[in-house]
């Protein structure tokens, strides 16, 4: 286990060394670049120094000519003053001119040559400024490129990171394999690697069961409220219906259950015919067997078995854990790693009886002489005989997990077959001409009529007072009459 | 039930009516100014006000009410393009002040602006200054000269009392009332002066200089204290480390990019022997070897110093092997930097010695000088016996190549060997 451990360790140094030798490499580019820069400036700063030392002789040497040129024309003047004659002292005067003019030569000749090396030194200086915005975009270049990179580098690294606690896992663990006897080895390393990627795909697995039952709980919902609200509508139209007919004298009749019948999903039902179904898949075996008794399990067997559970599936609980574990009792031990294997393995609690049993069980699906031990030790009703070999428990859970497995997909697949749309269609087509035309004719004809009645009536209605007051008028009048008639019977 | 209406009245509105306690909210946004209500509020209704209450409060007001966060970044971020605010310590409060600072100065024309727009800024937000970086700094306007005061003027030699009509901001007036600050850079430049380029916009005073050494006294926090490409040369750098000495608090100096000659230099050797300086950056200046041999004189006896660059001065072999004779006995000194200085083979043999007994320099830079074969023999010869250098830039140094990917090996393999003794050290050089 060591060895492979140590190339593991070797390799993570490797990675570390690329990645430093990277950031070396890669920052050493960029600082060339300046490097470069300060080579180009010692350069123009001993070209400066050259050219100003060689400036200044040439401004030496000048000034010694111009002086001598000076002191000339000075000594000139002299000769000037003394001069009388007209034509001596015109050229006297002319000569001393054309030293003047010498002169004035000499310094604008001067002049032209240092603009002329001030024009060369703004184009070098523009030059300059045009290399140092290469060199900059350059060194922006190289730092980018650095940034890229180094990221890539430090990504791989991480991801490295994150698979070691597998691959330490999947290494030791082999490792360990090859230590045991060469038979079942294989069969090992392949239960194995099934309950690494089984581990890792948990996740996934758990969120895709989420979505799906998430979908289905919506849309259960969705159709429960939509055949809520129609029923109700259905009931107050027949119930006006039935209102009409019976106003009209006609037979009503109440249109059949089997009318409203829906095809939606009914929940509570399905599901406990499934629970029912793959619980006896499992344990039709009990059936099976000797005259000793299956189908209990004692408390004591279970904890036997779980305890072998946690020992021989130890390895998928974490380092961290058993180390936590180690202080307490053995069976305080057992129940927390049972939780967290139950947890990874994504088993729960109730599955806990199923899956003993299924342990218990696969003992039988070996083989004959396994059945014959059963038989033998039956007598002696040693219950530790009938634990499953502790060998096996990798295979037996194995077979548990996909089998689980299968019946979780069945139960979620259940609950939406694959939905027969007709059907549903045909019901929602029943229900929207609950009311048929014939019937809306019907109701037509009754609300004319109806109208019609209730038009009369209200003319009655209006009538009603106005008769009242003529029959009162009436029995006044009679009343009169009879007083009349018999005050006049006294007269006569 | 009510859900079922929305598709058959057409003109039920989707809008719902916000929650009571938002719709007050709303109000305090609105009324914020007249009415602020803050402190009593919890921390999401302190956001939910700090992102809504209007920008154009005035300022002393926001800054007394608003603690760092979304109100401030809200500012920033309208009024600059760019904002990082890692550079400002995870601050959006430091940055607005930092750089609203930073701005006043910068557009700071001396004998017009009135220095109470700095000293109101300074008042608001004194606290919350740590590092000022100002790029520009305005000499006063020129009058118009006449024709005949401009030839007047070209005849006559300038002298420096002609040139202090062009004093600069005088820091007096601020940094004493900067109580945190920890980072001052000073350049003094002109941006974009285009043709009205004139000698006097890239550089300081005598008056400028006295006022700034006298600030920089007076600020008792600095840590950091940069003047760069401002034209210092030996007389001025002279007045500045004449009020520097003993400075409580200054770390890091640097002065690269000037003009400072020998003289300049002695003086920062004195102020090497008395201060705390860590870094010491030089970097591009007038240098020679005796000015070299004071700053070595210096560092024989320093322990502070943990970083210093002389690159690109005119050391020559004189001073280069001052400064490694120096480092004999000096076990402090980290990074050392003496490139472009015009060192050869000599400098390397002392280098060399000095690197088989000093164990804790850890990264030169020899890149730019023209060691030759005798300088890298001399090198590879020193590095096979040292442990502790691991960084070593002998770039553009004409020894051939094979040597130079010998002592890089070299170099690599303690930089590794440190490595895992102490893992993921931060790679920091000292780079410019």
């Amino acid at each position: 286990m060591t060895v492979s451990v140590e190339k593991y360790r070797e390799g993570q140094k490797d990675l570390q060394c690329r990645i430093m030798s990277l950031q070396k490499r890669l920052t050493t580019l960029v600082t060339n670049i300046q490097t470069a820069a300060d080579a180009k400036e010692m350069e123009r700063r001993s070209g400066m120094e050259d050219n100003c030392r060689i400036r200044y002789e040439r401004l030496k040497d000048d000034a010694k000519a111009c002086q001598e040129k000076v002191e000339e024309i000075r000594k000139g003047w002299s000769i000037v003053n003394q001069k009388v004659v007209h034509s001596e002292l015109q050229s006297v005067l002319d000569s001393q001119q054309q030293l003047c003019a010498a002169v004035i030569e000499d310094k604008k000749k001067l002049i032209r040559e240092l603009q002329w090396e001030r024009r060369v030194k703004e184009d070098e200086y523009l030059k300059n400024l045009r290399r140092l915005d290469e060199e900059i975009k350059l060194m922006l270049d190289r730092m980018q490129q650095q940034f890229q990179n180094l990221s890539k580098a430090y990504r791989e690294e991480l991801t490295q990171l994150q698979v070691e606690p597998d691959l330490i896992m999947m290494v030791s663990f082999l490792s360990v394999n090859n230590n045991n006897n060469n038979n079942d080895n294989n069969i090992k390393n392949n239960n194995l690697i099934f309950f690494f990627f089984s581990v890792q795909l948990q996740p996934f697995l758990a969120s895709c069961r989420y979505t799906t039952a998430a979908d289905a709980r919506k849309f259960e919902e969705m159709w429960v409220m939509m055949e809520e609200e129609v029923t109700q509508l259905a009931e107050k139209a027949l119930a006006i219906d039935s209102l009409i007919c019976k106003h009209l004298g006609l037979a009503w009749e109440c249109p059949s259950a089997a009318f409203m019948e829906s095809p939606g999903p009914r929940r509570s039902q399905d599901q406990r015919m499934m629970d029912a179904s793959v619980g006896p898949s499992l344990e039709r075996d009990s059936e099976h067997g000797t005259g000793v008794e299956e189908g209990e399990l004692s408390s004591e067997m279970l904890m036997k078995a779980m305890e072998l559970l946690c020992d021989e599936m130890g390895f998928l609980v974490e380092d961290k854990l058993r180390k936590l574990l180690a202080p307490m009792e053995k069976n305080e031990q057992t129940t927390v790693k049972l939780h967290s294997l139950f947890a990874v393995l994504g088993l729960e609690e109730k599955d806990l009886a199923k899956l003993a049993e299924f342990l218990l069980m696969y003992k039988r699906q070996q083989g004959e002489q396994t059945v014959a031990e059963a038989m033998e030790n039956s007598a002696t009703a040693d219950s530790t005989s009938r634990l499953i070999n502790p060998n096996n428990i990798l295979p037996a859970l194995r077979c548990f997990l996909e089998q689980h497995r299968k019946s979780v997909h069945e139960r979620s697949s259940l609950s939406h077959p694959a939905r027969d749309t007709s059907v549903e269609e045909a019901y929602w087509d029943r229900l929207g001409n609950i009311i048929t035309e014939d019937k809306l004719k019907l109701w037509d004809a009754a609300e004319r009529e109806l109208k019609q009645y209730e038009e009369v009536l209200m003319d009655i209605s209006e009538l009603v007072p106005e008769t009242e007051l003529l029959r009162q008028q009436n029995t006044k009048l009679r009343m009169q009459l009879q007083q009349i008639l018999s005050s006049t019977c006294t007269y006569v | 039930n009510m859900r079922r209406i929305i598709a058959e009245y057409l003109d039920w509105s989707l809008a719902t009516v916000s929650s009571l306690s938002n719709l007050s909210l709303q109000c305090i946004v609105n009324n914020f100014e007249e009415r602020p209500i803050y402190e009593e509020l919890t921390s999401s209704e302190k956001d939910f006000i700090q992102n809504r209450v209007s920008l154009s409060l005035p300022l002393h007001f926001a800054a007394n009410v608003f603690p760092d966060g979304v109100y401030w970044k809200r500012c920033c971020e309208q009024k600059w393009k760019v904002c990082d605010v890692s550079n400002y310590g995870e601050s959006w409060k430091r940055m607005f002040f930092e750089r609203q600072l930073e701005n006043i100065i910068e557009l700071f024309v001396p004998g017009i602006t009135e220095p109470k727009t700095v000293l109101d800024m300074v008042t608001l937000c004194k606290d919350h200054i740590k590092k000022l970086n100002i790029a520009q700094l305005l000499p006063p306007v020129k009058e118009p000269q006449t024709e005949d005061e401009e030839q007047a003027s070209e005849l006559t030699l300038a002298n420096d009392d002609d040139k202090s009509g062009m004093d600069h901001f005088d820091f007096r007036i601020l940094l004493d009332k900067l109580t945190n600050l920890e980072e001052l850079h000073l350049v003094y430049k002109v941006k974009s002066c285009g043709m009205n380029f004139e000698w006097s916009m890239f550089e300081m005073t005598n008056r400028d200089c006295e006022s700034l050494a006298k600030a920089l006294k007076s600020c008792k926090t600095l840590k950091l204290f940069r003047l760069h490409l401002s034209h210092l040369e030996d007389k001025k750098c002279r007045l500045l480390v004449k009020y520097l000495l003993d400075h409580p608090s200054l770390r890091t100096l640097d002065f690269s990019h000037n003009v400072i000659g020998d003289s300049g230099a002695r003086a920062i050797g004195k102020l090497l022997t008395k201060s705390k300086l860590e870094i010491l950056n030089l970097y591009d200046n007038n240098i020679g070897g005796p000015g070299a041999k004071a700053i070595a004189h210096a560092l024989s006896k320093n322990t502070t110093l943990v970083s210093l660059n002389l690159c690109l001065n005119r050391l020559k072999d004189e001073g280069g092997q001052a400064i490694c004779k120096a480092l004999l006995n000096n076990k402090t000194l980290l990074h050392l930097q003496l490139g472009a200085n015009g060192v050869t083979w000599l400098t390397v043999l002392s280098l060399s010695s000095m690197l088989a007994q000093n164990n804790t320099l850890k990264s030169i830079n020899l890149s730019c000088n023209t060691l030759g074969e005798v300088g890298g023999n001399a090198l590879e010869e020193a590095m096979s016996h040292n442990t502790s250098v691991t960084e070593c830039n002998i770039h553009l140094t004409d020894i051939e190549e094979r040597r130079v990917s010998v002592i890089n090996q070299m170099v690599w393999n303690n930089q590794f060997r440190k490595q895992e003794t102490n893992p993921r050290e931060k790679n920091t050089e000292n780079a410019n």
